[in-house]
């Protein structure tokens, strides 16, 4: 076993580590392609002091909800019907970043020749990592421990070809009380030829027609989703409510050309609590 | 007298016909995608995101070239997103064998002499410097390039 | 009469001419469209790496959330959009041909940059859903517990956390 004496205990405690933020800001957050275009870009740009690596690729996956009602990335192989990962490809690929410096990558669609209308879709893995070692290494006997931090952000690309429409359907709603809350499960399928990405505005009213809650709930629904809405349940009594649904194609954070429009869809249910 | 008026008002107006200028707008200036709080400069020289006008006119002929520069852009909502301009932001770019590139200030008005071509480019770049709180969206605005025959 | 028709006559031919060099015959005029797109941006970084710092052989060593050295990745996006949070982890970190073992993580996430209140969960390969606040920031912290065994060799061991944003 190693021995360390004292003094290198004062030297490792005063090493300096390499840690300084290190990250890509990029925009947009989705990106389209349109079929008569086949390219887009996106902008990276270092806001930090230092240079990062950065990596920029395609892969495949589309948001699901999981068994909690967690939105969540189902990530499938690139062959899959519906994909377009296999056939965007982006420019440059792999690059080094220097402090508050920007990079176009450009993104570049060799669909197959017979592709029929509709929207495809794929996700920009953009991954970034300093330049630098997380650690630096002061002494030869001692045992130093440090990670480094790599972030992968996986950003939506819509390929659209032909004339796009989305629509939702809430199929069912179910409430469950929780220990402070409750939870109401939306179970809601897409209609139309693309993503239905927006938000859903939901209001609790009580039997003798009071909004008791409301709340907004971002939703991306490619195929289908149940996704899990939860209200603080303080002061709400047991009894029959009515829980009022309206999904729009709206979103605080979405460029408009990247959301597809549709009329507001709405769903009443009634809820036992 | 009346007939020396006569020949020297058909002299200037065989003149003016000779002395047209065209000028086309080609290509918008593009500043792509911005991130707020960080500005963003297009050259001149951006074959891509430049400003481009072609502006043709005999050779031995000079021209003024005279911008109207927005100072802002604006979104269909109103709000509005600074540009500014360089004394370098603008250029002329003859075409043909030998072109050659020189820069000036698009906020004065440029003299130029058809020496080699009759044909020329004039790009124009500038700076768009989003606020850290700049409303996401797109925003448009109108530069017009004035060209006035000299002789 | 004739003198002064004369005089008059190269005056005038002569503000004539002066007026075609000196005066611009025509002008013409062409626009174009500035066009710029402003995006609030997704930005992800790796703000503070997870530092053990000096380890003893047999003696396992935690880093917690809260602690002033655990790592930590920002996120700013617009507010009150839901991302999802993976991890890719070591499970061990290492320092030429020897490795050193991590036992253990844990994670918490804020609005603030503050562990206070913070909501936790354990990083793993299954995402976690967060809500990027009101501010647009969400503030990810990371610790870890790592084994070094008792005959563990010296050296900088080193590794990577990998954290993967998914934007809905």
């Amino acid at each position: 076993m190693t021995r360390f004496p004292d003094w290198l205990f004062v030297l490792l405690a005063a090493a300096p580590c390499a840690a300084s933020a290190q990250g890509a800001s990029i925009a947009p957050h989705a990106v389209v392609i349109d079929d008569r275009l086949r390219s887009s870009t996106v902008t990276l740009y270092n806001p930090g002091a230092q240079p990062i690596e950065v990596t920029v690729g395609t892969t495949y996956g589309y948001p699901v909800t999981d068994s909690s009602g967690q939105f969540t990335l189902r990530c499938l192989d690139d062959s899959t019907t519906g994909s377009a990962s296999r056939w965007i490809t982006a420019y440059p690929r792999r690059f080094t970043l220097p402090p508050l410096a920007r990079q176009t990558v450009r993104l570049l669609a060799r669909p197959p020749q017979e592709l029929t209308n509709g929207e495809y879709w794929a996700r920009l893995a953009v991954t970034t990592r300093a330049a630098s070692a997380p650690i630096e290494r002061t002494d030869s006997a001692g045992i130093q421990v440090g990670l480094a931090l790599e972030v992968r952000t996986l950003l939506p690309i819509y390929y659209r070809k032909g004339p796009m429409t989305t629509s939702l359907s809430f199929d069912a709603a179910s409430a469950s009380r929780l220990e402070d809350s409750v939870a109401f499960r939306l179970l809601m399928h897409r209609d139309g030829n693309a993503a239905f990405i927006g938000q859903v505005h939901a209001t609790l009213v009580d039997s003798a027609g009071h909004i008791v809650r409301e709340g907004r709930l971002p939703i991306a629904v490619y195929q289908s989703a149940e996704p899990r809405l939860q209200f603080p349940s303080a002061g709400l009594g047991s009894g029959h409510y009515r829980l009022r649904l309206e999904a729009r194609t709206e979103r605080p954070d979405a460029d408009v050309g990247a959301l597809i429009q549709a009329p507001p869809i709405r769903a009443e249910f009634d809820v036992l609590l | 007298m009346s007939s020396l008026v006569a020949v020297l008002i058909a002299l200037a107006g065989t003149a003016r016909g000779a002395a047209q200028a065209t000028v086309q707008g080609q290509q918008g200036l593009t500043f792509g995608f911005n991130i707020p709080g960080v500005n963003r400069t297009i050259a001149p020289t951006d074959a891509v995101n430049a400003g481009r006008f072609y502006v043709g006119h005999r050779v031995g002929g000079q021209v003024r070239l005279t911008f109207t520069l927005p100072s802002t852009l604006s979104k269909s909502n109103g709000t509005t997103l600074k540009v500014t301009y360089s004394s370098t932001s603008a250029a002329i770019q003859t075409i043909g064998a030998g072109s050659t590139t020189t820069t000036f200030n698009p906020g004065s008005s440029k003299t130029y002499s058809y020496t080699t071509s009759p044909d020329i480019y004039v790009k124009i770049g500038g700076t768009v410097q989003p606020k850290s709180n700049q409303q996401s969206g797109i925003y448009t605005g109108t530069i017009t390039l004035t060209v006035a025959v000299l002789q | 009469m004739s003198n002064f028709h004369a005089v008059t006559g190269r005056r005038l031919a002569a503000l004539i001419a002066l007026a075609i060099v000196a005066a611009p015959l025509s002008a013409q005029s062409a626009s174009i469209t500035a066009t710029a797109t402003v995006f609030r941006p997704i930005t992800i970084s790796g703000a503070r790496n997870l530092d053990f710092a000096n380890v003893f052989p047999g003696v396992n060593k935690s880093v917690a959330v809260s602690a002033a050295t655990s790592g930590r990745f920002d996120i700013v996006a617009e507010a009150s959009q839901a991302v999802s949070l993976t991890f890719a982890l070591p499970t061990t970190l290492a320092s030429g041909v020897n490795s050193l073992a991590i036992g253990s993580w844990n994670g918490c996430w804020n609005a603030t940059n503050s562990t206070t209140g913070c909501t936790t969960f354990t990083p793993s390969a299954s995402a976690s859903n967060a809500t990027v606040g009101g501010a647009t920031n969400l503030y990810v912290f990371v610790g870890a517990t790592v084994l070094p065994t008792a005959a563990q060799v010296a050296g900088a061991y080193t590794g990577t956390v990998s954290l993967t944003v998914a934007y809905f």
